[in-house]
């Protein structure tokens, strides 16, 4: 045995451990903090045990984000094998209260800024002109049994409550999970769908979603305020970008009242109904041209499979409501439904 | 003490007793086959070994179960000091003498077992979820150079199954083609391996390689690159075994080249033998490979090497062979560069999808080529050699392989051969009497032998 050796790979061994820790260590203490929106799920890893496989908001980039190589892999009509696990980076753009939203994704590192880096994902989505990334940070590792507790959590008392990452940030894009926690505010969406036709034989068409009930319901230990009409229809990005435009995203937003104003004390919720046949909850289909580009009632969209959707409930931002009675307990993050489509479907 | 030592030393009681030689002779004879004083008992360090791979995935478990009781920075210190500890007793009763000695492989197995769980100790405590093949990479390499560092053949096991993951993970989970493997594991190991003159490892490096390999040729081009890659590596290996047949040190690690290479032309010859042999290895066509041009170009290299180097050693096995006068036992060799030159570059290995005939010939319903008679001629050639071989230098085990070589290829056959029930009989009375003559003729130079023993 050569000892002198030995000792060195033994060194090397532990150093090597060591330096995984401790650069960790070091993004976790000195990186910049961010706040990132999950949906989280609970698989299980036979090495590490028991982890919360968190799926981020920007872990799916629509093309209209993506810019330099990544537009032209996305334009590659081949398979996507080849651009599998490149390295990509992806920015961010940070609010007042630390919530990140992608604003773009290149395969060329940013000069500066808040950006992290990650690779394009072993099931790449590019039919419909969107690419799936990794970050390194999809795992939340907890102890055994923990797992099921969140899931069951999130499905159970936190139902409709997302969980947010909190997320250190070196300068050169590596990212540490620091923690997780619950938004105070949960949103549960119930659609609602006639039954089929019956008259005839076979039965008719079924036809689509015609509303749903909205609840949205605080779930912290203190009072939070809420914007009773603040809930837009958005297209669920997982999905890719989607043809489709809600006609209110086009139209001049009120100016807020303090009629719209609701305090819900905790463990209270306050309940709406969307009518998906009003015209104010119509769509365009962006893929159409001249007059075919009409508004359609949500309602009407039974034949739209690749449609799909989420009711997110935005708020104001807080400059615009200071003049509203205890505006300090307004909450003002988003807080999006689960994706739904017109003919039925409900993730 | 190996098998042969104790049964020598037993008979050598029995030839004392027996009058055959005196107690001075028996002594002088054992003192030839005496294991010097600090020999290793392969059993301690086999079982030794094995319980510390056990004991380290246990503490991988152990880990995963994630206390959260036990402090960030105590799970580090807990790993980072188990690390260190094993290796450290390891190469500190490495230098003792005794069973300490015979403990420091099994340490030091337990440290890069540690070393491992570690990694993705670090991975979960920071909640990492990079690219994970990396983990067995750096593992890897980690058991590799402590096995280099202390020449340890349980180590080079571990560093070798790790990297052999490690290639497994990158090509199947994310489509990457690791052609370093392929370095790492048959020079990394391989080297090792001969320098210590394991057959044990040996046979874990080949079976390393021939996983290694037949997965890059199926990502690189399909079945038929897997196949001609396989083919290629396993002439390369019954060359380079019968290079080593002169030297007795390497007894074991020849015989392991030698099963290698030999199953696997085996298996390669018997899948081409059908007529959907050829439907099975199209041709890849190079733009529809999805990877970037380099990484097809090492692959390609990679094949082409594997070809050149194996008809250059038969040539020189047979350049040694005809100077030392033993030019005939050449000729059942040539059979395997012969038929890899033919996979490659005969007409019907070029052409031959040009040239398909419509079935069903031989009961085979669709597209033929010839290819197929041409590597049943190849299987019958290595069995008959075998038999002769065999019977030749009384080498049972050879005559018994080649009989059922020939016997399964016939029966293979069975389903192809024209539906005359008359045909099919001809055939097995014919094998039946083949085999009979086999063992006449094996008694008939046995009892010349005995007759006359020069």
């Amino acid at each position: 045995m050569k000892m002198k050796l030995a000792v060195a790979v033994a060194l090397a061994q532990v150093g090597v451990l060591a330096f995984m820790a401790g650069q960790r260590e070091w993004v976790a203490r000195t990186g910049r903090v961010v706040t990132l929106r999950t949906a989280p799920i609970d698989p299980n890893d036979p090495m590490r045990g028991e982890y919360v496989k968190l799926n981020y908001e920007m872990s799916v980039v629509p093309r209209s984000l993506c810019r330099d190589g990544v537009t032209a892999w996305l334009d590659d009509k081949r398979t996507a094998t080849p651009y599998l696990d490149r390295r990509v980076y992806a920015t961010l753009d940070v609010d007042a209260n630390g919530f990140a939203e992608l604003t773009g994704l290149s395969d060329l590192q940013p000069k500066g800024g808040t950006y992290v880096r990650g690779r394009v994902d072993s099931s790449v989505w590019q039919s419909n002109g969107s690419i799936r990334v990794r970050y390194g940070i999809e795992a939340l590792f907890v102890e055994e049994g923990a797992a099921k507790k969140l899931e069951d959590q999130r499905r159970g008392e936190k139902a409709g409550v997302p969980m947010d990452v909190d997320v250190a940030l070196d300068p050169g894009g590596l990212a540490v999970v620091k923690g997780y926690h619950w938004e105070p505010l949960g949103l549960v969406l119930t659609t609602e769908r006639p039954p089929p036709v019956r008259r005839t034989v076979p039965a008719g068409p079924r036809p689509g979603i015609q509303g749903a009930t909205l609840v949205l319901k605080n779930h912290s230990d203190r009072p939070v305020s809420i914007m009773t009409s603040s809930f837009r229809l958005i297209n669920n990005r997982l999905r890719g970008e989607g043809h489709f435009r809600w006609v209110g995203e086009d139209a001049a937003r009120s100016a807020v009242a303090p009629s719209d104003l609701r305090l819900l004390q905790p463990g209270e919720e306050f309940r709406v109904h969307l009518d998906f046949s009003r015209p104010e909850w119509s769509v365009t289909d962006t893929n159409k041209k001249g007059d075919e580009r009409l508004p359609v009632a949500l309602g009407a969209l039974a034949n739209a499979w690749d449609a799909s959707f989420r009711i997110e409930y935005a708020p104001p931002p807080a400059a615009e409501c200071t003049s509203l009675p205890d505006a300090g307990l307004i909450w003002h993050g988003r807080l999006p439904s689960r994706a739904f489509n017109p003919s039925g479907g409900v993730d | 003490m190996s098998k042969r030592t104790r049964w020598l030393f037993s008979e050598i009681d029995r030839w004392i007793s027996g009058g055959v030689i005196s107690r001075e002779q028996a002594s002088s004879i054992r003192a030839l086959y005496e294991e010097p004083p600090g020999a290793v008992s392969w059993g301690l360090v086999v079982f030794s070994s094995i319980g510390a791979a056990i004991v380290g995935l246990g503490i991988i478990l152990l880990f995963a179960y994630n206390w959260h009781a036990i402090p960030k920075f105590g799970k580090l210190a807990l790993i980072l000091g188990a690390v260190a500890a094993a290796h450290a007793g390891g190469i500190l009763a490495g230098q003792r003498e005794g069973w300490r000695r015979q403990l420091s492989e099994a340490l030091c197995v337990l440290g890069t077992m540690v070393f491992g769980a570690g990694i993705w100790l670090v991975a979960q405590v920071y909640n990492i979820d990079e690219h994970f093949p990396a983990g067995f990479l750096i593992w890897g390499l980690g058991a590799l150079a402590m096995a280099w560092s202390i020449r340890s053949v349980p180590q080079a096991i571990v560093a070798t199954i790790l990297l052999t993951v490690w290639d497994g993970s990158e090509l199947f989970k994310f489509q990457t083609s690791m052609n370093w493997a392929l370095v790492l594991v048959g020079f990394g190991v391989g080297a090792l391996a001969l320098r210590l003159r394991s057959a044990v490892l040996t046979a874990f490096v080949l079976a390393s390689l021939t996983l290694i390999t037949i997965f890059h040729g199926s990502f690189m081009g399909g079945s038929y690159v897997a196949w001609v890659d396989m083919y290629a590596l396993s002439v390369l290996l019954v060359a380079a075994g019968c290079l080593l047949g002169d030297r007795a040190t390497t007894e074991g690690q020849r015989g392991v080249m030698t099963f290698f290479g030999c199953a696997g032309f085996l298996v390669c010859s018997y899948i081409r033998s059908f007529p959907f042999g050829d439907d099975m290895m199209s041709r890849p066509r190079l733009e529809t490979i999805q990877m970037d041009r380099w990484t097809v170009w090492l692959g390609s290299g990679y094949r082409w090497l594997l070809l050149a180097a194996a008809i250059a050693l038969f040539i020189a096995l047979t350049v040694r062979r005809v100077r030392a006068g033993r030019a005939l036992a050449t000729i059942g060799d040539l059979i395997y560069p012969i038929a890899l030159i033919y996979s490659e570059f005969s007409w019907e290995s070029i052409f031959g999808a040009q040239r398909r005939i419509q079935g069903p010939p031989y009961g085979y319903d669709g597209q033929y080529t010839g290819n197929f008679i041409a590597f049943n001629l190849v299987c019958l050639a290595v069995a008959v050699t075998w038999m002769v071989r065999g019977c030749r230098f009384g080498n049972l085990r050879q005559t018994v392989l080649g009989s059922l070589v020939l016997a399964v290829v016939i029966m293979a056959r069975f389903h192809d051969l024209p539906g005359s029930l008359a045909t099919r009989g001809l055939v097995f009375v014919a094998l039946g009497a083949v085999l009979f003559a086999e063992g006449f003729y094996y008694r008939k130079l046995r009892a010349r032998e005995q007759e006359d023993p020069r």
